[in-house]
């Protein structure tokens, strides 16, 4: 009898997934304000990377940049590269909404549509006519299935979705967000407004999404960002600081600053 | 005198000024509910006035639902449009700044001025004349910036998230406003609306420089029609009449004319209660 | 400012060091009554115990500060470390008693007279690692692993030493065989000193070393 152990069953070694999405000397402001500095990081597709630092660091202006979503702020520029899938998005040819398309978004507060549970769903594929009435039902029932919500709503679709409890809210918004079919998905601390077993389910839930999709999270919960991430980027005033294998960056961070934060000892 | 019995005192002194301020407002009511009632009639309801202080109201009451539909229908479209620009699009500078001062000097501007505007403008200037038309554009300038102010409020207090859970589905800013935006905001516009409206059913000097003399015995047939309306024949009735079926005929106005003010505003709260629960709050 | 982790994580190194001299004085004290023919297993073993029930103590602490505090990066490995010496320590204690149990168990003997015979040296040996292993627990230096590999080296060298000269000379069999248990514990206290040396250079560095 012999036993094999290999390196990859030690320790998770993210090499085999491919580059999804590349910052190439990414940098943002926000009007005098240099919120983002010489950004150069690859996030691998099909595992959860997770972007941690202190308040203000730039980690959700960073998730922000995948999707453009820094647009909408009229003081923000950029200069540099973000790459998805080898095209630069911040080129002159692309399309903002249909890049938002490919790109789903969870965000820090539950904020379902002021609609019924369904609506929710389906607000965006009638927005963009992609679906027939009962192809409707169906990418309605898929995206509720793939957040893990459809076992407790499928009797009730018509009710408000504020008639859900926080927890559920939140997965109604993973829902929405994968109503769109995209194949990133962005979460800037969506559990920092739930209770721990609401927390739990989302946290399971990223842990399934990844087999499908490529996940980004925004965390200050670094013990979140240890249970659930692949890798982690470690941001501290706009910069990266350390970006590596969360088990790494968790029992023995290479920067001194980071091993500050994450044991506490920092400021 | 210590503390303990000040604060006795001064809980005692707002007790009185609120029972003196809530008192007025029912003792009102019950006024013109008393004095008033007594004239309602179908006959009254239905005829139209004779010899100044005889006959019925008809046409009064007509004119003033024509006039407050019409003046809605201009003023309500262009108030909530301008409220959408001022909240979601307006750049937040100068002439922005002076835009919103300008809302809110209007919302408090002497009626008067305004009547006396329509009358320059319209009725003499563009030569509207003494008109239903007249009266219902001028009563839409004072029901405007009422309008503005509370559905501007009410976009502005949809939520942030709304709009970026909408803009990161890759819908445009259009789609978010009107799909998610103008839909939350729905409760608080109907209210800016129907403030605006509230005051339009009420307005005496805006109709009587625009509108008509009062005592119009026709029901408007056209828009260049002179209008009579209810407060109007108030006024008319309660300050020249020399006989008690005139002064009687007033408080039946006003009672018809503030039934018809509880209407809107209980209309109001109920759209209003729609609107919300089916926003699922 | 310091975090109630670090009270905790100072309160457990404390325990540990308190838990390493109980264990060296009583290895001292199993090898004088080695020597001197003296029966002071009673003591020696009410020693060994008193270190197993604060190796206890730390586990528990330990275990308590990790759940409660989800500690990171040195702070885990710290106590990751100290868990791990808690047993070492342990071990310490109980090769003391082990050593003064032979003299309990099997009674008087003449010692033997053989020059090659270095128990003595390899006593010294093990002590002096045990003792360097406390001084790393103490002062966090991992460059101290080195010479305490050196000499964790030597008191191998000796046990086989010992073994095989001690199979070939004549004498007491009681003397032999209490001779030949003693240097295997000896031996195996010297290893424990070299997995607390490894503990405190991975809590230090973060990187997994073997000297074995």
């Amino acid at each position: 009898m012999s036993y094999q152990i290999n390196e990859e069953l030690l320790r998770f070694r993210p090499k085999m997934a491919q580059d999804k999405v590349i910052f190439n000397d990414f940098n943002l402001w926000y009007g005098e304000k240099h919120a983002l500095i010489d950004i150069n990081i690859a996030v691998k597709s099909n595992i959860v990377t997770a972007f941690m630092g202190p308040s203000g660091c730039g980690k959700s202006s960073l998730l922000r940049g995948i999707n453009r979503m820094n647009d909408i702020i009229p003081v923000a520029r950029s200069t540099g590269e973000v790459l998805i899938d080898g095209k630069n998005i911040m080129g002159s040819g692309i399309n903002v909404y249909d890049l938002r398309k490919r790109v789903g978004m969870v965000f820090q507060r539950p904020n379902p549509f002021p609609m019924s549970i369904y609506d929710n769903i389906a607000y965006a594929p009638l927005l963009h006519d992609v679906a027939e009435e009962e192809e409707l039902d169906k990418i309605v029932e898929n995206s509720l299935r793939g957040a893990a919500l459809w076992d407790e709503v499928k009797d009730r679709l018509d009710d408000s979705a504020f008639s859900l409890s926080g927890g559920q809210q939140q997965r109604l918004c993973i829902a929405r967000a994968l109503s769109i079919n995209p194949d990133i998905i962005l979460m800037d601390e969506p559990c920092s407004a739930l209770d721990p077993i609401a927390t739990i389910k989302i946290e399971a839930l990223m842990r399934e999404l990844k087999e499908k999709y490529t996940v980004v999270l925004v965390t200050h919960n670094l013990q979140q960002a240890a249970r659930v991430s692949e890798m982690t980027a470690f941001m501290y005033i706009g910069e990266i600081i350390e970006f590596g294998a969360t088990r790494d960056i968790f029992e023995n961070p290479r920067e001194e600053l980071t091993e500050k934060y994450i044991t506490g000892r920092f400021g | 005198m210590n503390p303990v019995s000040r604060e006795k005192i001064m809980k005692r002194l707002l007790l009185i000024a609120v029972a003196l301020s809530l008192i007025i407002l029912p003792v009102i009511l019950i006024w013109v509910g008393y004095n008033g009632s007594g004239i309602i009639s179908i006959e009254f309801l239905t005829s139209r006035p004779r010899l100044f202080e005889y006959g019925g109201i008809y046409p009064q009451i007509m004119g003033s639902v024509y006039l407050v539909s019409l003046c809605t229908l201009f003023g309500a479209p262009l108030g909530i449009a301008s409220a959408i620009y001022l909240a979601e699009y307006a750049p937040d500078n100068r002439i922005t700044q002076s835009v919103r001062f300008f809302t809110e000097t209007l919302a408090g501007m002497p009626s008067i001025v305004i009547g006396l505007f329509g009358l320059e403008f319209l009725v003499f200037y563009l030569q509207l004349k003494t008109s239903l038309l007249a009266g219902a554009i001028s009563l839409s300038f004072m029901m405007l910036p009422w309008t503005i102010r509370a559905s501007e409020e009410a976009i502005k207090t949809v939520p942030q998230e709304y709009r970026a859970a909408s803009l990161a589905l890759g819908a445009t800013k259009w789609q978010t406003i009107v799909n998610v935006v103008i839909p939350a905001a729905m409760p608080g516009i109907l209210t800016g609306v129907l403030l605006g409206v509230g005051k339009a059913v009420g307005e005496t000097a805006v109709v009587w420089l625009t509108a008509g003399s009062g005592l119009e015995a026709f029901v408007p047939r056209s828009l260049s029609s002179p209008t009579g309306s209810l407060p109007m024949y108030i006024y008319l009735l309660a300050t020249q009449a020399h006989t008690v079926e005139g002064v009687q005929r007033a408080y039946g106005a006003s009672l018809v004319l503030l039934i018809m003010f509880l209407g809107v505003s209980v209309s109001a709260l109920m759209a209003r209660n729609y609107y919300l629960r089916r926003l699922g709050n | 400012m310091s975090r109630p982790l670090d009270i905790g994580i100072g309160q457990i190194k404390g325990l540990l060091l308190k838990m390493g001299k109980i264990s060296v004085d009583a290895t001292r004290q199993a090898l004088d009554g080695f020597y001197k023919h003296e029966d002071n297993y009673a003591e020696v073993k009410m020693w060994s115990n008193t270190v197993q029930m604060l190796a206890e103590e730390v586990e528990d602490r330990a275990t308590e500060l990790i759940a409660l505090n989800q500690p990171m990066a040195s702070d885990l490995r710290i106590l990751k470390a100290y868990i791990k010496i808690a047993y070492d320590l342990e071990r310490y204690g109980r090769y003391a008693m082990d050593i003064s149990e032979i003299r309990h168990r099997i009674g008087q003997w003449s010692d033997i007279d053989d020059d090659r015979l270095t128990l003595k040296e390899l006593g010294e040996a093990a002590l002096k690692v045990m003792e360097m292993s406390l001084k790393m627990i103490e002062t966090m230096d991992e460059t101290m692993i080195f010479e305490l590999s050196k000499i964790e080296a030597s008191t191998d060298d000796m046990y086989f030493e010992n073994l095989k000269n001690l199979s070939k000379c004549k004498g007491d069999p009681v003397a032999i065989v209490a001779n030949l248990l003693t240097i295997r514990y000896l031996e195996r206290l010297a290893d424990h000193g070299s997995y607390i040396a490894e503990s405190i250079s991975y809590a230090a560095t973060g990187k997994r070393i073997s000297i074995r």
